[in-house]
């Protein structure tokens, strides 16, 4: 059977079976017309078949064959095309299916191909063009062999950077170099972070040259986590018809692509910041030297290697400590070794060792290298400070040097100037004519003069070195003007001048703060004041200028009516070295320090200092000092009566001759009887004989000095509680001073009125002794609470203690109250007076510390109870810290007897009163003497 | 020796006839007060209440050196000193100490007291 072209496939077999169809249904008819003929007998003509026909009607039947078969062909045809069609449109399918397969194993295989990519050691570089190499490749891709990728930048996220081509135009390289988003296809692309086809050159594509061929373009966004790294594109044919499955392809491979990049640019930051910190470590000064956890080293820097002069083989795999660590300090090193690894930062100083023995002042930091929580090795740095601490040891040996040689030279100075003062004032008592007297008076002020200069000096230096301190003792401002107005007086009087001072209506006057800095202060101005004033006068106002919490701010102002100060020197004025005109110094005299020296004082106290003047009429100095309201009840005033001195007994320790002949005849003079010893040897002899209401010890003395006779004196069973007053030459406190509770330092060259005042004050708070001190006995029994009645306070919390404490006391005749924490110690003082407290240390609630702070808080010297501090940290050192904290004796525990009683016989009972109570809270309570 | 008895020689010298009424009562005192400050000292630990801990072991120091029980002193040393910086198992290690240098000295107070 031939094929009809002009038949539709789906109708051929359909065709075909009708005609056979009809052209099998002709032969029934036929040969049933032919036997019709044949029986009937009739003659083969048209008419015998027409007379047939109308005789016969079945022949009729015979003559639908045509149509009937013709109906039959039709429906097999029909039934046969169907088949076929199903089976052509199946074998489409399939075709279609196996080519769908093809291409997306190609994609398949791209991507493995770009994937494979990524994991080889190449640059992004490398990576970009190998990449689009494969891309242009793919078969089934209309694209012609060319296209490039763009990428963003991290500085311009909005700027494509052409980064690859392949077989681009050479106009284009320049002309695509950059492109911003939104501009050109590529831009445009970026910007909607959508696939852009185009399949002619049309108005979106904005970068031309002259000679372009006719293309379309495929430009693909590659996206990573919604950040456009950059745009892949393609060129297609002019008038390509575009593929759904091309877009879908694309996108796959932008998406591998994107990832690829991200990949590599995190490796390349990766690499960039550990080739930075590799460089940085490498090349750092400071040895490094990286630990793992078997503290063996890793790695370290050239700087480890030259500071410990090993080579990186001798290092590497060894163990640093091993190493580096002298063996005296292995222990030591071990413990910073494990405290890294255990995940401790060490910062510590030490001595390393070098290869060659050396040994290195090294700082050592070590940090632990912890990833997800666990300590994988220590980083340790080692800082040479060897120069830095040979540098830091020559500087303070400087500085001693030069405190050293100001001490001595302060010691060398005053001593004879000592001798000057003292013994003018004596020669001034005795008779003298005029003439004489004139001389002496001159000799001593200018002893005076002299004196001035040096503690200005002096001053100066200490400032400058950064070594004054202030104090921080209760004072009363009205009496710290006062005298400071005493000590200008006699001057101000010689030039008639008014001197007087007011204080700001109710303001407080007890403050706690350095006396003796505030009186050089206003002392200071005050002598300006009077020095450059001729008539009128010069007063001194007090006001409280702020008040914040505790802490006042008061306001001082010096005023006079003197010559004033030009404006233009008005800003040098406290400038070191500095008067207000070189030719005032030679008029007025003065070391020009006073008042810078005034200005570094006030500053340290807190406060400023400035100056309001005009010339001709007078000057204003102000200034304001910080100080803190005092608290407690100590006795502010300078007393209303002054204790009497006569017959008390005063022990001068002084190697120094002239010194010895000065205080003994001051004092002679003032009806004291006066003991003398000429060393600390000698002055322990006398104590042994008698007892003393006061000492004078001099600091520096050959052999024992001040401060150890001090130490030994504190010591002496029965002299232990004698009131001291040291002298020094050295304008400061000799350190270790604090401990040994002196009663006042005085500096030499001792001026009169100073010695008189602080002896005064001393004796007022320490009543007359015993007249004879029964001498220590050997027995211990009841008879000793007869001869020496005491009324003790056991501070104890410890029933045990107690029970020891009460029991031992009972037996030499002593009946003890019993407090068992600081507060009830502060309870029971309110209550009643004790003699002596035997504290604990360590009480709950308030312990003894707490307390005796408390108590010599509130109860001035002389008024309190002694203190006895008794612990069980019988450590080195404790005694010290338990005479600084103000208490007077130290027992330690157990108790033993002989010490109990030592404590108890130095007791010197306090005066008894009672028929008064003890008046706490009032200033004018009449110290006991 | 667990127990020094010259921790007491010396008050007895000191105390002559009423010596033996004084000891007698410290060392009572010392019976009934130490095992009870081992239990606390126990729940001190345990409850985490190291001021507490670091006093009662202070105060059993003091009192073991009083009655002249060096050891269990010495323990007691270690506990105050070190109470706020070990951990509750040394401690618990260091009481279990503790409780065992007390019972060693304990029969011998007893016999002390009189009882």
């Amino acid at each position: 059977m031939e094929d009809t072209p002009q038949i539709p496939r789906s109708k051929r077999y359909t065709v075909r079976y009708i005609w056979w169809g009809v052209i099998l249904g002709i032969l029934p008819p036929m040969l049933a017309i032919l036997a019709e003929l044949y029986i009937q007998k009739l003659p083969f003509s048209l008419w015998a078949v027409s007379y047939a026909l109308r005789k016969n009607p079945i022949l009729w039947v015979f003559n639908l064959g045509p149509l009937v078969l013709g109906a039959t062909g039709y429906f097999l045809g029909r039934q046969q095309d169907l088949m076929v069609e199903l089976n052509a449109s199946l074998e489409d399918r399939v075709a279609q299916r196996t080519h769908e397969l093809q291409q997306s194993n190609q994609v398949q295989n791209i991507l493995n191909n770009l994937l494979r990519l990524s994991l080889e050691e190449l640059s992004m570089q490398e990576t970009l063009e190998r990449a689009l190499e494969q891309i242009i490749g793919i078969p089934w891709l209309p694209t012609e062999p060319k296209g490039g990728i763009f990428l963003t930048s991290e500085d311009e996220p909005k700027v494509l950077l052409l980064r690859a081509t392949h077989n681009m135009a050479i106009p284009l390289l320049k002309s695509c170099a950059r492109v911003p988003f939104g501009t050109c296809l590529c831009g445009r692309a970026a910007q909607s972070r959508e696939i852009l086809f185009t399949d002619c050159v049309d108005q979106r594509h904005e970068i031309r040259y002259e000679g372009m061929q006719p293309h379309g373009h495929y430009n693909v966004p590659i996206v990573h986590r919604d950040k456009v790294l950059g745009v892949l594109v393609l060129y297609v044919p002019d008038g390509h018809q575009p593929q759904p499955h091309e877009k879908e392809s694309l996108q796959a491979i932008a998406h591998t692509l994107a990832s690829m990049i991200a990949a590599r640019r995190a490796e390349e930051n990766l690499t960039r910041q550990k080739t930075f910190f590799e460089t940085l470590v490498q090349t750092s000064p400071v040895a490094v030297v990286v630990m793992s956890n078997d503290q063996t080293i890793q790695s370290c820097n050239e700087a480890f290697l030259s500071l410990f002069e090993y080579t990186r083989e001798e290092c590497v795999g060894q163990t640093l400590d091993a190493l580096i660590v002298p063996p005296e300090v292995q222990e030591e090193a071990q413990q910073y070794s494990r405290r890294a690894l255990a995940g401790y930062f060490i910062n510590q100083t030490a001595q390393r060792r070098s290869k060659s023995g050396r040994m290195i002042d090294v700082k050592i930091s070590a940090v632990p290298v912890r990833i997800e929580g666990e300590t994988v090795g220590v980083i340790a740095i080692y800082h040479d400070i060897t120069e830095l601490l040979k540098a830091k040891r020559e500087a303070e040996e400087a500085a001693k040097a030069k405190a050293d040689f100001l001490a001595n030279m302060s010691h060398e100075i005053r001593t004879p100037l000592n001798a000057i003062i003292g013994m003018t004032s004596l020669l001034l008592d005795t008779p003298l004519n005029d003439e004489q007297s004139n001389f002496v008076e001159t000799i001593r002020n200018s002893g005076d003069t002299l004196l001035a200069v040096i503690n200005d000096i002096l001053d100066f230096s200490k400032i400058e070195a950064g070594k004054m301190t202030v104090e921080k003792v209760p004072f009363n401002v009205a009496y710290c003007i006062e005298s400071a107005l005493d000590l200008v007086a006699a001057k101000a009087f010689e030039k008639r001048l008014e001197l007087a001072y007011v204080l700001q209506e109710n303001m407080p006057v007890k403050f706690q703060g350095d006396i003796t800095r505030l009186r050089q202060v206003l002392v200071n101005l005050l002598g300006n004041a009077v020095k450059f004033t001729q008539e009128g006068e010069v007063t001194v106002a007090a006001s409280v200028e702020s008040v914040q919490g505790a802490v006042y701010t008061l306001h001082f102002q010096v005023r006079d009516t003197g010559i004033g100060i030009p404006k233009d020197k008005l800003h040098r004025l406290f400038e070191a070295f500095s008067q207000a005109d070189t030719s005032t110094t030679r008029k007025f005299g003065g070391t020009g320090l006073g008042l810078a020296i005034s200005k570094r004082l006030i500053e340290l106290m807190g406060g400023t200092i400035w100056v309001e003047s005009e010339e001709g009429k007078g000057s204003t100095f102000h200034f304001t000092i910080q100080a803190e309201l005092a608290s407690g009840t100590a006795s502010l005033f300078p007393r209303q009566t002054q204790p009497s001195l006569s017959n008390r007994r005063l022990l001068v320790v002084d190697d120094n001759a002239t010194n010895r002949l000065i205080l003994q005849k001051h004092a002679s003079s003032w009806g004291m009887s006066v003991s003398v010893a000429a060393s600390g040897k000698e002055a322990l002899q006398r104590i042994e004989q008698e007892r003393f209401d006061l000492m004078i010890l001099d600091m520096q003395m050959p052999e024992m000095d001040g401060l150890t006779l001090a130490q030994e004196i504190r010591k002496h069973p029965s002299a232990a509680g004698t009131p001291l007053i040291m002298l020094t030459s050295l304008g400061r406190k000799p350190e270790g001073a604090e401990s040994l509770a002196f009663s006042a330092f005085l500096s030499k060259p001792i001026k009169t009125s100073q010695l008189y005042n602080s002896v005064c004050e001393v004796l007022a708070e320490h009543p007359q002794a015993e007249p004879a001190a029964p001498q220590k006995t050997a027995v211990f029994d009841a008879a000793m609470a007869d001869r020496h009645p005491l009324r003790i306070l056991v501070a104890e919390d410890n029933l045990i203690n107690q029970k020891v404490a009460i029991g031992l006391l009972k037996k030499l005749g002593y009946r003890a109250d019993i407090a068992a924490n600081g507060l009830e110690v502060l309870e029971a003082l309110r209550r009643q007076e004790y003699d002596i407290i035997l504290m604990d240390a360590q009480m709950p609630e308030m312990d003894g510390e707490q307390a005796a702070r408390i108590i010599i808080e509130r109860y001035p010297r002389g008024k309190r109870p002694r203190l006895a501090a008794v612990t069980a940290n019988a450590l080195e050192g404790d005694r010290e810290r338990f005479l600084a904290a103000g208490f007077d004796d130290y027992v330690s525990k157990p108790i033993q007897v002989e010490e109990l009683v030592r404590v108890l016989q130095n007791t010197v009972p306090l005066p008894r009163k009672t028929t008064r109570p003890l008046r706490l809270n009032s200033d004018t309570t009449p110290s006991g003497d | 020796m667990p127990l020094d008895r010259s921790a007491f020689e010396k008050y007895r010298e000191f105390m002559g006839e009423d010596a033996d009424a004084f000891i007698v009562d410290i060392v009572q005192t010392f019976l009934t007060s130490a095992p009870k400050a081992l239990d606390e000292m126990k729940t001190f630990i345990a409850a985490g209440k190291r001021t507490e801990f670091v006093r009662a072991a202070h105060t059993l120091k003091s009192n073991s050196a009083t009655v002249g029980a060096n050891d269990l002193r010495q323990v007691c040393e270690t506990m105050e000193l070190q109470g706020n910086v070990l951990d509750a198992a040394a401690l618990e290690s260091l009481l279990a100490q503790a409780v065992h240098e007390y019972q060693q000295v304990e029969t011998e107070l007893k016999g002390l007291a009189g009882n």
